[in-house]
């Protein structure tokens, strides 16, 4: 193989780069103002804060959670019955005092006097990164401080495509269906047909969600994969006995464990994406055996390189090996 | 099985109790009876109750030969009382207690419990057992005498060696065993929330993995036998982190500490060779060593950052930073006595990577017409091993070879730019237009080495998508991608080093043009009917291959519906359509003679000659049909809900040869591969009261598969001759059909 010297002082000087300017975002954010244009939450609770009197009596615009519930009273008895109706936990709308629809609705006194639904937040009518921005106010951190940017949030999903503050299903996370196996298929049908086939993790059987893997509020990960910044980190978190380094590594598995593998399921042995020994042919027709047609002459003699697990059956240290004979992944 | 006893007595126990619990009772006459704690007149529960325990009894016939094996796969299916569900949740102003138990008793069972102290604290444990179930009839020769070390008799290695036994005769006479693997997950988490603005978490998981899986090793290419064995499996995995998160209305900063460290307890599998009773420097060794998967551990410090800008901007930045080590003592290069195993370069392992993550974002909507997006991303592996130096190495234990050369350290970097706007005319319409720039470099950072056939490559991505959202009655989403990728710095002299034709090109890292379109409809023009379509289009195209994967096509829909004409009725269906195809080439032929370059304009040279050329053109084909029907109360207090699942696949790969070929007479064909998973459920339940319910549940199953190499063969001995070249355990793709029949007894409170 070949051989470059390059790149060393770059990289230190890019790293040092990196860390200068992740520590400048976290002190910036840190010690900076408050800045303006701030998703509306925010000023919301300030507002919220300041108007409230002592006892929770409302001044500007407020009118309080009860005078809610005179109308919306399913709506009021499903949030309270949810993580936001916690008041103990300060960070929750329930604790602004008796603001707790308004928190996310916006002050009710001009909807109550009119009874127009255009004088209060109707999160239905408004664009989904409208309603995102609302959400965001409080939950933009945690799992969700990657949102912003995040594939989801390039193609226009909004909060509510998924959660529903006022009537869930799920048992976690305020989910529109029973599962977060079920939110997902809604929209990636693909995926969803793939879990179905003979070779596939253990989602139909219950023991994983589509959650186990991936983060749909976003991550610093590829294909908002949770775990790691590589898919490859996000496999080996569960076969680590794969993640090496070893004496002896096959590249493409270095790099991208879905070269072979497809992770949503496939009809092939292992999830492969075909079936070994034509897979491994796509890459290595070196002369001899690799470069063989494994046609059915091939199956009638019972070749070992096509019956049973292909290429498989000798070189069975494929993902890589700490042997010092293993420069073929036999040993 | 103890345990399993003991759910079924418990089981039997509870059911008892349970029609105990209808009876009338002798208590407090003025206590109301099956009052639902919302106001239902006719006494069920609209708002489930949330405390429950689940159990009863299960048993499942199969038809004749079924592979009950992999009916089960990830499930523990066996007859006996059952403890299915065990739900309790407590919820105060103050907290919230869940607990939840499946399956109790049986190897696919999960407990979970939560504790969330509102704005205190948040703990999470779960453990989670998931069963691999390969075969229930698996065949071996084979018997361990210590762990990691499998022998066969003495007696037979004899016989094979000195051909006065014959290996189809002896595979008949092997022992049938469960082959089965099992991993245990324990996962612990704890959020405090120390002020209104800083948390701290902590997280511990632990995942054991036991049992065995199929496994195989060689002893040579020509006149050994590569032997299939089921591989032990001891292997732990811990993982530890904690981290430290601030936040507010401005931004937030998170450091982070992240461990997993892997451990092998076996780290090396003997395995007897069938063929060989004593080590032979020519004929090969009486048993390979295998090198079991190394101990590694992973270190990982991490940093967040975002800010939130005005205009309704964000800017994050992260930085991650690993160090990966395995320093496992090496094998001996041959475990064969006969030879003398060259002397290792150092004696362990002694491999490190550092691994350098970075990700900056920055998004803005500055109005509500635009979004726009811009993304780096980098990622750098860099293994960082001192080189280890192979001047002598060994080949299936038979020979000694001069290989002069040092293990290949691999490395690369991978470097992402994205952007992307958004442009919103229209409240709930989204149009998207972005542009991907990802760059590969496969030098090691550290020395240089490249390790693939290029030096580098970048792709380039340009996108544009469509999304109506947020309306009622309507979900419109389309995306069209198209990319290009293009290597540089090929290398022809690293192919020819291998034996590969210049006109190879490994298809993850080859030039390629990618079209890609995917769209995704949904309509509900009342509330009570909504009906969807997908479509997913994908074509990818390597110009510069000609050996290896040229194209493949994936053509993928759907299309479903939706109806819940009253609250108590509802149903869907839903059918996919996948199309798959490949196309891939290759040359069979003789090695060039030494001095590679120079013949490679030989015409007399068989590796030149493009009459040996071969395709190979694979299709997978995909039908999926989901259809369900619930009936919630529609009887009075009967809930019945009934589900058909079907996946039909067939696989095909057809080769073709050249007009004026010299290689076969004609390529005879391989038989469709066809796999056909269907399930069928029926799911009822009669509420006696507001707390017991009894219910009846039915499952069938049928698994449909013919698979020409995973197939039930002629003999465990393959060919069935006198030389056979692979012994195998028979963990074969069979079909199955099932029939399980579920009686059980719900208590909520």
């Amino acid at each position: 193989m070949s051989r470059r010297n390059d790149g060393s002082p770059a990289r230190w000087l890019v790293t040092a780069f990196a860390l200068v300017c992740t520590m400048a975002i976290g002190v910036a954010a840190a010690s900076g103002h408050a800045a303006t244009g701030q998703p509306n939450g925010a000023a919301a609770r300030a507002n919220a804060a300041s108007t409230t009197s002592s006892t929770g009596a409302q001044t500007t615009g407020y009118v309080g959670d009860d005078t809610c519930a005179n109308c919306h009273q399913s709506q009021s008895e499903g949030m309270h019955k949810s993580l936001h109706g916690k008041s103990q936990d300060s960070r929750t709308p329930a604790a602004k005092n008796g603001q707790t629809c308004e928190s996310c609705h916006g002050p009710g006194q001009a909807h109550v006097d009119s009874g127009e639904k255009s004088k209060i937040k109707v999160f239905a009518a408004l664009s989904p990164r409208d309603v995102n921005a609302t959400c965001l106010t409080c939950h933009s951190k945690g799992a969700h401080a990657e949102w912003q940017g995040s594939m989801h949030d390039a193609r226009n999903v909004s909060c509510t495509s998924c959660h529903s503050v006022h009537s869930f299903k799920s048992e976690k996370a305020q989910l529109k269906t029973v599962s977060a196996t079920q939110t997902c298929e809604t929209c990636h049908k693909q995926e969803a047909m793939k879990v179905k086939k003979s070779g596939h993790m253990p989602l139909r059987e219950g023991k994983m969600e589509c959650t186990s893997c991936h983060s749909p509020h976003g991550s610093t990960n590829v294909r908002m994969l949770k775990t790691g910044n590589s898919l490859n980190e996000a496999c080996t978190s569960c076969h680590a006995e794969k993640r090496g380094p070893f004496l002896w590594e096959h590249s493409a598995g270095r790099e991208n464990c879905a070269s072979c593998h497809d992770p949503h399921g496939s009809n092939n042995d292992r999830m492969l994406v075909a079936k070994a020994p034509m897979l491994c042919q796509r890459c290595h027709i070196s002369s001899r055996h690799p470069a063989t047609i494994y046609d059915g002459v091939q199956l009638t003699s019972a070749s070992n390189r096509l019956v049973g697990r292909g290429c498989v059956n000798c070189h069975s240290q494929i993902h890589g090996t700490n042997s010092p004979a293993g420069n073929f992944f036999l040993r | 099985m103890r345990t399993r006893h003991l759910v079924m007595a418990a089981a039997l126990l509870l059911t008892a109790a349970g029609v105990r619990a209808q009876e009338p009772s002798g208590g407090d006459p003025n206590e109301q009876k099956d009052v639902p704690k919302t106001a239902v007149s006719t006494g069920i529960p609209d708002i489930p109750l949330v405390n429950q325990i689940d159990f009863g009894l299960r048993t499942t016939t199969f038809g004749s030969d079924s592979d009950q094996a992999r009916f089960q796969r990830y499930r523990d299916m066996r007859d006996g009382g059952t403890i299915d569900l065990m739900k309790f949740s407590k919820d105060t102003s103050e907290y919230r207690f869940r607990f939840e138990a499946n399956h109790i008793g049986y190897r696919d069972q999960s407990f979970s419990a939560a504790y969330n102290n509102y704005g205190n604290v948040k703990a999470t444990f779960d453990w989670n057992q998931v069963p691999l179930f390969y075969s229930q009839d698996t065949q071996t020769l084979y018997s361990s005498t210590s762990p990691g070390v499998l022998v066969l008799p003495d007696s037979l290695q004899t016989g094979l060696q000195n051909k006065t036994t014959s290996l189809v005769n002896a595979v008949t006479t092997g022992s049938v065993f469960d082959l089965q693997a099992k991993r245990n997950n324990a996962a612990f988490n704890l959020i405090y929330n120390a002020t209104q603005s800083v948390d701290f978490s902590v997280f511990f998981r632990n995942s054991d993995r036991t049992g065995a899986q199929p496994y195989a090793i060689s002893y040579g290419i020509s006149g050994a036998v590569a032997s299939e064995f089921a591989a032990p499996l001891d292997q732990r995995t811990t993982e530890f982190g904690a981290s430290m998160q601030w936040s507010n209305d401005r931004g937030l900063a998170k450091l982070g500490y992240d461990g997993s460290f892997f451990r092998n307890n076996l780290p090396s599998l003997s395995v007897d060779n069938p063929l060989r009773v004593s080590d032979s420097p020519t004929a090969g060794p009486a048993f390979g060593r295998l090198a079991g998967a190394p101990n590694n551990n992973v270190n990982t410090g991490s940093a967040l950052a975002a800010i939130n800008l005005p205009a309704h901007s964000r800017a994050t930045g992260y930085l991650s930073i690993s160090n990966i080590t395995n320093n496992t003592p090496l094998l001996p290069f041959t475990s064969n006595t006969a030879l003398v195993s060259p002397t290792l370069d150092r004696t362990n392992a002694d491999l490190t990577a550092r691994v350098t993550s970075m990700n900056y974002n920055f998004t803005s909507r500055p109005t509500n017409y635009l979004w726009f997006n811009a993304r780096y991303r980098q990622h750098e592996y860099d293994n960082r091993s001192n080189p280890f130096h192979v001047g002598n190495g060994v080949n299936y234990d038979t020979s000694i070879v001069a290989l002069n050369e040092n293990a290949e350290l691999l490395g690369f970097t991978k470097r992402t730019f994205d952007a992307d706007a958004s442009v919103t005319p229209f409240k709930f319409v989204a149009f998207r237009a972005g542009y991907t720039r990802e760059g590969m470099d496969f030098a090691n950072p550290s020395n240089g080495e490249v390790g693939r056939m290029i030096d580098s490559s970048v792709e380039d991505t340009g996108r544009v998508s469509a999304d109506l959202t947020g309306v009622g009655w309507l979900t419109l989403r389309g995306v069209y991608e198209h990319s290009k990728r293009v290597g540089s710095g090929f290398d022809l002299q690293t192919l020819l080093d291998l034996g590969e034709q210049p006109g190879l090109r490994q298809f993850d890292i080859a030039d390629r043009d990618k079209d890609s379109f995917r769209g995704i409809i949904f309509v509900q023009p009342v509330s009570q009917f909504s009906v969807n379509a997908s479509a997913g289009i994908g074509k990818e195209d390597y110009p510069g291959t000609t050996f290896g994967l040229r194209n493949n096509d994936n053509h993928v829909y759907s299309v479903g519906a939706d109806f819940e004409p009253i609250d108590k009725v509802s149903m869907g269906v839903n059918y996919g359509y996948e199309k798959y195809t490949a196309l891939q080439a290759s040359r069979t032929s003789n090695p060039l003679p030494a001095n590679t370059l120079a013949y490679l304009a030989d015409p007399t040279q068989t590796f030149n000659d493009p009459r040996r050329d071969w395709t190979d053109n694979s299709g997978d084909t995909v039908h999926t049909l989901d259809a369900s029907i619930d009936l919630i109360k529609l009887i009075p207090k009967t809930e019945v809900k009934t589900s058909y699942s079907l996946s039909n696949g067939e696989s095909t790969y057809v080769y073709a040869v050249q007009p004026n070929q010299t290689l076969v007479v004609a390529p005879t064909q391989l038989a469709p591969i066809t796999n056909k998973l269907q399930r069928g459920t029926v799911d009822a339940r009669y509420f006696l009261t507001q707390h017991v319910a009894i219910g009846v549940v039915y499952w069938y199953d049928k698994y449909d598969v013919a698979d020409f190499a995973l197939g039930p063969q002629p003999s465990l001995a393959l060919p069935a001759t006198a030389s056979p070249a692979l012994m195998t355990m028979g963990n074969y793709y069979r079909p199955y059909s099932a029939n399980t029949f579920w009686g059980r007894f719900t208590y909520l409170w």
